[in-house]
Order: structure tokens, then sequence, then C-alpha cells
């Protein structure tokens, strides 16, 4: 419902830029990878005073990406332009996998852990590009907005089979963070309407986090508090 | 594939980390002492017992079991001061242990189970959770079916006598743990209160071996207690080899076991708690029973309190064989004198009727025939208190039958190490299987013939063939099927005692 609103007003804003003369529509289609930082380490107690670590081993998970970018560009001065609108990119989800040490205790490392993260974000965007003999758009970008990630699908494998995972173990949660992103890229002509192009971008996710379990002593749960990724995209532009 | 070789080289990564700064202990150390049934018929009730060692540096309190169902639960009716059985919940120290018996009521299990049990810090709040190594776990299946009520169905049926309390919770003594809580036959579904009496000698037979059989599974070493479930405590574990609390501390001698040389069971299999570091540092090797306490517990495990057939009869060796007193020391069957009442067997907890040389019994303790006309008494020692050594395994297995009770004088021409009294004292008894070492249904598998100690410690005197003759007894490393070995058994054979007639 958010997602919906948020949309329906960028488009009350954009409407009337896009009505604009010199203005021309713009929808973009992206797809590529985010390389995200999803390591996290936390301690949790459960039986006061004991606790249990729970210590990430992957710093990072790679899973493909994919957006959709609506808006208009405007060309000022002779060759420069700018596009802005409203973006709505997904990742497949990332996994977190690591350590369970009970009793925060190494030698009670009896499980290994993994979770999701999916993330969904919504932004506006802007574009600032400088046209090269006449087809090569090179380009800098920027965009702030709200990402929905979900973590979830927390399971924990024995490394023993004398272990037994907790039951039932934390919760899947969906945090609502402040996104944004800074990049850059190029993009060509195809034809008169049509560009492709590719670019990089940093995009920070903001805080994931999983949701808690009853058999824990407070609400401390497993999160991650910067998703930081790195964004490799390819897009194909239509502009009218 | 990138994904795959990213999760390959972190795994590798972690793998390497794992071998500096990570190690899987569970929480609790869980090893069968006695190990659940592999099947039951739907409404009938099987029961585990496993020693809970808590494995942490902490104390955990509020212990008990949990994920487990309505299907198994506690059954606490074997706590009391003198047994280390858990409490429901139950604390533990650092290391501590207790026995947690658990009641596995097939009615709640649907067609089986195959984990378990699951014991949680806390109960409440299970957090912290481990059950037995995977080939320690329950493995029961459950058919569908009505409960056979007759005897013969149920010659092997030992649900209820498991369920009771083996332990006295009134008597104690000091190394040998709690006396003997006297067994009683299932009273109802099914009823076998009456089977020693209705189904004759051929079902008594059938369940005396299928009682041996049972406790031959469950590997216990070989200690001076009273009962299967009593550990001895670490304050005790120097007790001298006869003096209550004893247990064997001998290597495994069995050649290309798993533990050859090693401080662990023979027949140990390296895998789930069979381990030498269980066997020494989990207290798996301070459980078991001696040889006489053995015979008198399975006869009870098997028949109850049966005034008729004599049981419970004495678990010291020399009474269950009908020395009244030590001034019985150097009194064997044949040299009774039945003018002389100093000189007759006539314990009154005597383990049945001695045997004659030619299979027959002789009807009155009291009043001793003798076995004239039937051979004498089956015995290597003669009228005259000498060994005669001319015993042969063949001959006894013409004149033996399931169930009878070899009784061995300690100090023959094949002595113990250490014996410890009169020439015919009677230090050992053995039970006479009626089987044979064999690969048929009715055999005895030759990986289950346990090696023997001195003087009979030769592998050639004790390595089983095909077709020799099996007796169970507990020695050396605990209760075992043997070979009926010349050595010591025969050549030292006090006499021969049938509880079963």
């Amino acid at each position: 419902m958010q997602k919906r609103i948020l949309l329906t007003s960028l488009f009350a804003v954009l409407l009337p830029t896009l009505s604009l003369a010199d203005t021309r529509p713009v929808v973009s289609v992206s797809l590529g990878s985010d390389r995200a930082n999803v390591y996290s380490t936390k301690t949790i107690t459960f039986i006061t005073p004991f606790q249990n670590s729970y210590i990430g081993t992957n710093h990072y998970d790679t899973e493909p990406v994919i957006g959709l970018f609506l808006g208009g560009e405007t060309t000022f001065l002779q060759n420069w332009a700018w596009q802005w609108g409203v973006s709505y990119f997904q990742s497949s989800s990332f996994e977190e996998d690591g350590n369970v040490n009970q009793f925060a205790n190494p030698a009670f490392n009896n499980f290994t852990y993994q979770y999701q993260i999916q993330s969904r974000r919504v932004s506006l965007e802007a574009k600032l590009s400088h046209a090269f003999r006449q087809i090569w758009h090179p380009y800098l970008s920027a965009g702030a907005g709200e990402a929905f990630n979900d973590a979830y699908a927390y399971t924990e494998t024995p490394l023993s089979s004398a272990a037994v995972p907790m039951s039932p173990s934390f919760a899947g949660h969906t945090t609502k963070s402040f996104t944004y992103s800074a990049g850059v890229g190029i993009d060509v002509d195809m034809a008169e309407h049509v560009r492709v192009g590719a670019g990089y971008r940093y995009v920070n996710l903001g805080n994931a986090s999983l949701g808690v379990t009853p058999l824990q002593t407070g609400n401390h749960t497993i999160s991650n508090s910067h998703l930081n990724t790195n964004e490799f995209l390819v897009q194909l532009t239509y502009i009218g | 594939m990138r994904h795959y070789f990213q999760k390959m080289i972190w795994s590798l990564f972690v793998s390497s980390m794992g071998v500096n700064c990570y190690a899987s202990s569970p929480i609790f150390l869980m090893s069968p002492n006695i190990a659940a049934q592999s099947s039951l018929i739907n409404g009938q009730t099987g029961n585990a017992v496993y020693q809970v060692t808590n494995n942490t540096p902490y104390t955990l309190s509020n212990i008990g079991l949990v994920m487990s169902g309505g299907g198994v639960t506690v059954n606490t009716n074997s706590v009391s001061q003198f047994s280390n059985y858990c409490t429901n919940p139950f604390t533990l120290a650092p290391g501590g242990n207790c026995l947690l018996k658990v009641s596995l009521n097939s009615s709640s299990l649907g067609s089986g189970l195959t984990n378990g049990p699951v014991v949680c810090f806390s109960q409440g709040n299970p957090v912290y959770c481990s059950q037995p190594l995977t080939p320690d776990q329950i493995n029961m299946t459950v058919t569908q079916g009505s409960i056979p009520q007759d005897c013969n169905s149920n010659y092997a049926n030992f649900n209820y006598e498991l369920s009771q309390n083996f332990d006295s919770t009134t008597s104690f003594t000091t190394g040998w743990g709690p006396d003997r809580n006297p067994l009683s036959l299932s009273p109802s579904n099914p009823n076998l209160t009456n089977c020693p009496t209705t189904a004759g000698v051929t079902w008594e037979r059938q369940r005396v071996i299928a009682a041996a059989a049972f406790w031959v599974a469950q590997k216990l070493n070989y200690c001076h207690h009273y009962n299967p479930d009593y550990q001895t405590p670490p304050s005790q574990r120097s007790a001298s080899g006869t003096s209550g609390g004893y247990c064997n501390p001998a290597t495994d001698s069995m050649p290309g076991s798993v533990y050859y040389g090693q401080q662990a069971r023979w027949n140990y299999t390296g895998q789930g708690s069979e381990t030498a570091n269980n066997w020494v540092n989990n207290n798996q090797m301070w459980y078991g029973m001696d040889c006489s306490n053995t015979t008198s517990f399975i006869y009870n495990f098997s028949f109850g309190t049966n005034a008729t057939l004599g049981i419970p009869f004495d678990s010291k060796t020399s009474s269950q064989a009908g020395q009244t007193d030590s001034s019985q020391d150097n009194l064997s069957p044949n040299q009774q004198v039945p003018s002389d009442q100093s000189k007759i067997l006539k314990n009154p907890n005597l383990a049945g009727l001695l045997v004659c040389a030619d299979g027959t019994t002789d009807p009155n303790p009291t009043a001793p025939s003798m076995c004239t006309g039937h051979g004498n008494y089956l015995s290597g020692i003669n009228s005259s208190g000498k060994f005669t050594q001319n015993l042969t395994v063949a001959q006894m297995a013409q004149v033996l039958q399931p169930g009878d009770l070899l009784y061995i004088a300690g100090a023959g021409p094949d002595p113990q190490p250490n014996p410890d009294g009169s020439t015919s004292e009677v230090t050992h008894v053995i039970m006479w299987i009626g089987k044979q070492v064999g690969y048929g249904p009715n055999d005895i598998n030759p990986a289950l013939i346990a090696p023997d100690d001195a003087p009979c410690a030769n592998p050639s005197i004790w390595q089983p063939n095909v077709g020799d003759w099996v007796i169970a007894d507990s020695h050396y490393q605990g209760y075992d099927y043997r070979i009926l070995t010349t050595c010591f058994y025969l050549n030292d054979l006090w006499g021969v005692r049938r509880v079963i007639n």
C-alpha cells in the first residue's frame, strides 16, 4: 500500500513535467547484479546469563537485480541532459551464512545458520548526462528512497547428529529503511528512441533484521546494519 | 556457477577456521544404558535408559525432555536416594550426569520414532538441546494389530520388566550400590504371570535365553554391582578387584577390533557412544554386574518372583551354588555327606537343583541323593575333592539344558589369577545357552563371541569355530557370549544347577 501511495505521489509530481514541450518521457529496464555486504555478528541472550553468538562467515553475496525507471529527460545547454523519475528495483535474495556458538563459546559451535534477505526499493532518481559525438551519453546518477528489506527463512544446520536446533527459531521480519545510491555509467543511442547502457553504482540498502524468537530474552536479534551494495547494471532505455 | 565457487571458497575458509577456532560439542552427552526396543505393537509401551551428561562448564537447571510429543515421557519411578536417575526436570553441574528413563507410548508414536530423545536446557525454554548421536537414537517401528496375549508369543517380551525400578529404595551397600528390587511379570496386556506354570519348561528356557540375549546386547562391563543401572561413583573407582564398586579396567583383547589394545570394550564399534573415550571418560565402563549378580538378575528379569522356581535366588556366587557359609568353601556336590548336616549344600537361597552326570536333577537339596544310579553329580571334582579333568564339551552338550548354571571353582587346575579361597570355593558362574556358533537364525554369530581372560586368555582357546557350544557369563569386560572351553570352565567345574525343571 505504501509503495502504491509513493508511486502515485511521484507520478503526480512528474506528469506535469513530462508534459512540458522540451521534456521527453523515459522508460528504462535494468538488469544486473548486486554484490551486498551481508556480514553480521551478534550476541543474543536466551536464558540469562547465557548467550549465543552468531558469527557470519560470508562477507558478501552476489545476486541478480532487476529494475524499472519511469521519468523524463530534459536537455539544457547544448549537449547536457537531466533525467529524473522514480525507480523500482528488486534483487534476488541475498544469503547470509554463519556459525552459532552456543553459550557464546567457540567450543560449542554446534550449528551453522543461514537466512535470506530480499531487498525491494522505490527511489527518486536523477541522472546527469553529456552527449559526445551525438550518440554517447556518459552520466552520473544519484537516488534516494525507501527500501523494504525482508529477512526470512532462518535455519540452523546441526554440525553433529547430537545437536538439536532450537524451535521456534528467529521469525522473518521486514525492515523499512532509507536507501540511497550514486553511480556512473554510459548510454549509447541505438536508434532514434532507444539507448542501451551500462553502469555502476553504489547502493546503501539500509538495514535488515530478522524477527525474534519467543525463546530469547529481549528484542535483540540478528541484523545487518548497512547493506552496502555494489551494483552493476545494463539498461535498455526508451526515450519518447 | 560463480555463486557456487564463491561458496566453495568460503566453505574451505570456514573449514580451515574450524580446525583452529571452532568445535562442535553437544550440550549434553547421551549414551544408552538400556537401548529402546526396535519394534512395538501399537498399544505397547517401550523403555529406554540414557545417561545424560552435562558437557558444559556451566550448571544447568530445569533440564528436561522436550520436542518429543506425547509418545516419549520421563519415567521417574526409579528416582531414589540411592539411584542416579534423573528427576523431571533435573539439574546437572558441569560434568554431572544422571540416568534418564523414558517410556515410549507406541499409541502416540504413529508408525514409529527415528530420533531422540531430545533433552533441553531448559525444559520450558528449549534453547540448548541435544539428543544421542545417530547410532544411539531411538529407532523404533510401531506395527498395527492386536497385542498377542499368549505366553509363546511373549517369551521375549520384557517391556514390563524394563518399566520397573530395578533398585531397592531402602537398602544400599557402599560400592555394590542399591540392593535388588525384585521384579514381577506383566500382570496385564499381556498377562504373563502364569506363564512359568502354564507354558512349561520350553517357554521358560526360551525366555531366559532371550533375557540373556537382551543383556548381552547392552554391552555393560564386569562390575561388582547388584544392578545394571548402578554406576560406581568416582570416589570409589580405585576399589580393588575383590571389593564392591570394582569394574574391570581391562584393555580390548579382541584381535582386529576397533580398539584392540586400548581401554575400551572389545566390541565397541567406534560409532556413536561406542568409543574408548565414552567407555573411560564418560562412565560407561562403570556400569555392569559380576557373574552371579547377573545370573540372579537375569532369572528375576525373566520370571519375576517365583517360589516354584526359587526366584529370586542369592546373588552371591557361593550361596547361589548352595554353600551355606565359609565352612563349606571346600564342599562340592560330590563331597556332600547326607548324614552330616554340615556337609550338605542347602543354602536356603540357592539356585535350582544340582544336576547329575546323566542330566537328571537331584530333587531334594536338603537330603541329597548323591545322584546314585545317575553317575554322581555333574562336576569336575570327585568325592575326595580332587579335580578329575575328564569332562568334555561334547559330554556336557548331551546332558545340559538351556538356562543351566555352571559353577566354577576359582582355584582349580586352571586357577584364576588371584584365587580368593579354598580349593573348591565357587568363584564363577556361567549359563548354558544351548546354542552353537553359526550363522543360522538359532545360532550365535561368531562376531558375538567375546574374548576370555586369564587363565584362558590365549585366543587359540576362546576364538570361535562354527559348531562350538556357547555359554553366557560376566567376566573380563562384562556379560557376553563365550565358547564353552575345558580351560577353566570344565576343568574347574564345581557343579551344575538347573533352575528350570
